[in-house]
């Protein structure tokens, strides 16, 4: 919502685009068959149509409304979102607009009792988070969409229908002129939590739902703290309560408080509660100068998922498939990667690279990374929105420990989550045997300095890739198949990949498009490489349960 | 009395002046704070969740 006599998209910094439906020679060929169908023009949609572009795949995004979604909404990115949006050929915008950061401190009564630092060196290449308002995430996903020739986008048009047909499914949709049909062969539904795709289809999220409510509102206003994530337990403002504040671009501050069990929603998105909210909160953080309240809405915390992301020719791909709650910063960042992971899956498969059996890895795979998310951010959630006596008191007794013992501190951490490892999944192999370090198979590959100075992810082809230590296996393994499919990177065994790979000159790590290892031997054969690479583009027989 | 029961009625008299000073409103966050910094210093997680199920399964009405 914003301030009363401001219009609807009166942003005070940001200019929202008016998009119309299909129009004139536009219009043409609108009941045409396409291969993917995309319900939902929003972060996600966008990057699953840029990922499949990746392959060389067409897509067409259809949403209802004329422009992006209202207000910064997610605005934590996280690190390998940044590398997502580096491969969908887009980040330069976000690294232009976005401000970068490592730290978070927690505050109770006023005091600090934690200060954490996520995970961060001269060997990474992106900062572990990045804060950038959803409506530049949009603008910036939509420029490199417009840029392709493989992605149509029709607004105003609203997805009103589908029905299964053979191979396929027949989507009904209603725009500002008419109502049409047409058939695709794969329907993405990236068309968010309340997602109509997934009522059409008859499906239900399931999961719990948390008590703990939250306003969040952005100001603007000349404040001078770094880019520090500030979560304030107990504070004078809201007493028994927790804020969370967090710097953006554009000077605009997003400010998180808690609701209380007796404030009524309606009550508190008042604008003169909300006002009222937001200077206390500027109170206790010794805030005195003017600021400017810009967009406000209310964030409930859930755990809610589907049982399968996919339902014949449809996948669910970001909240569509799993609401998540906020404090985690979850919900964009695995948004993202379903996009990612069921982009490069269907493009292989559509493009003949990878067996059908691939698409059956997309659901374990990502609602595992869910699951994931539920255990970590329950956790975050209950120490910020104690559920019960039981939960409260400790939560209580942690935090007034926390002033003067820094073990207790560390239960106030918000457990700012890693990528999900596909251990187990089909199509990962079981890790290799004998290494002592490196990251697992499963894992996302992780970054370094090459000697030349250049970053290791640098040398990655757009395919999979093998990180190799022998000149013998890697000229071998370059015979297999071309370097589009599956690209060698010969690396020194004594250099710096080798060091944080804990390779020898006989190891190799075999990293899918997604950048999660698929396979790694500490002795390496060519045969290893190619079961692997079989196994993890569909081919073997693994997918049969 | 050995050493061991010593220790055992000194922190008992102890607790019971700490939680009769914190009085009845702040007693539960006397003993959970008391609790976790008891939990950090030994450092056996198991053996410290044993610890809670046992004084937990002779709470019931009747027992002691």
């Amino acid at each position: 919502m914003r301030p009363d006599g401001k219009g609807e998209l009166e942003s005070l910094y940001f200019n929202y685009p008016r998009f119309s439906a299909p129009e004139g020679a536009a219009r043409d060929g609108l009941d045409r068959r396409k291969t993917v169908a995309i319900a939902g023009a929003g972060p996600v949609g966008m990057a699953a149509a840029l990922a499949l572009a990746r392959e060389g795949v067409a897509s067409v995004l259809i949403d209802n409304k004329d422009t992006f979604n209202d207000g910064s909404r997610a605005i934590c990115v996280e690190r390998q979102s940044y590398y997502m949006l580096e491969s969908l050929g887009a980040v330069q915008p976000f690294l232009e607009k976005s401000l970068g950061w490592t730290k978070g401190r927690s505050f109770y009564r006023g005091k600090q009792i934690l200060e954490f630092d996520m995970p961060d060196s001269e060997d990474e290449k992106f900062r572990p988070m990045y804060n950038i308002q959803q409506q530049y995430i949009e603008a910036f996903l939509y420029e490199a969409a417009a840029a392709s020739p493989l992605i149509e986008i029709r607004w105003q048009s609203e997805v009103t229908g589908v029905r299964d047909i053979k191979n396929g499914v027949e989507v009904s949709v209603t725009d500002t002129l008419e109502s049409y049909t047409f058939e695709a062969d794969w329907l993405l539904a990236c068309d968010g939590g309340k997602s109509p795709v997934r009522k059409m289809r008859g499906l239900r999220l399931k999961g719990e739902n948390y008590e703990g409510r939250y306003v969040i509102a952005d100001v603007q206003m000349d404040h001078d703290y770094p880019t520090i994530r500030r979560a304030l337990f107990d504070p004078d403002c809201r007493p028994g309560g927790t804020v969370l504040i967090h710097r953006q671009p554009d000077n605009i501050w997003r400010i998180d408080y808690q609701l209380h069990d007796q404030e009524s929603t309606e009550e508190a998105m008042r604008e003169d509660n909300i006002r009222a909210g937001v200077a206390g909160v500027l109170h206790d953080i010794g805030h005195t100068g003017p600021w400017e309240l810009e967009w406000w809405s209310v964030y409930t915390a859930n755990t809610l998922a589907l049982d399968d992301y996919r339902d014949g020719r449809v996948f669910f791909v970001g909240d569509s498939a799993h609401i998540v709650p906020i404090f985690g910063v979850r919900g964009l960042n695995n948004g993202f990667a379903d996009a990612v992971n069921i982009g490069w899956k269907l493009g292989w498969v559509l493009n003949g690279k990878a067996a059908p059996a691939l698409l059956d890895s997309y659901t374990p795979e990502r609602r595992g990374a869910t699951l994931d998310v539920f255990a970590n951010a329950s956790k975050s959630a209950r120490f910020m929105t104690p559920p019960s006596h039981g939960w409260q008191l400790m939560r209580d007794a942690a935090l007034s420990l926390a002033l003067d013992h820094p073990f207790a501190g560390q239960l106030a951490n918000p457990r700012q989550m890693r990528p999900y490892i596909y251990a187990g999944c089909p199509g990962v192999s079981p890790d290799g045997q004998g290494f002592t370090t490196g990251p697992e198979a499963g894992k996302v590959m992780c970054e370094t300095r090459l000697e030349d100075g250049g970053w290791l992810s640098d040398g990655f082809g757009p395919g999979f890739n093998l990180l190799c230590f022998d000149p013998a296996l890697a000229e071998a393994v370059r015979g297999l198949t071309s370097a589009e499919n599956l690209t060698v990177l010969l690396l020194a065994p004594e250099g710096n990949a080798a060091q944080i790979c804990g390779a020898n000159a006989g190891s190799a790590y075999l990293v899918r498009p997604d950048r999660h290892i698929a396979a790694r031997w500490l002795q390496a054969s060519l045969q290893d490489v190619e079961t692997a690479y079989g196994s993890a583009t569909g081919g073997q027989g693994e997918y049969d349960d | 009395m050995t050493d061991d029961a010593t220790n055992t009625e000194a922190v008992y008299e102890a607790m019971a002046q700490a939680i009769d000073a914190a009085g009845p409103e702040r007693t539960e966050l006397l003993l959970a704070k008391f609790a976790l910094l008891l939990s950090e210093e030994t450092r056996d997680t198991g053996k410290v969740l044993a610890l809670l199920s046992q004084a937990a399964a002779t709470l019931s009405p009747g027992r002691l």
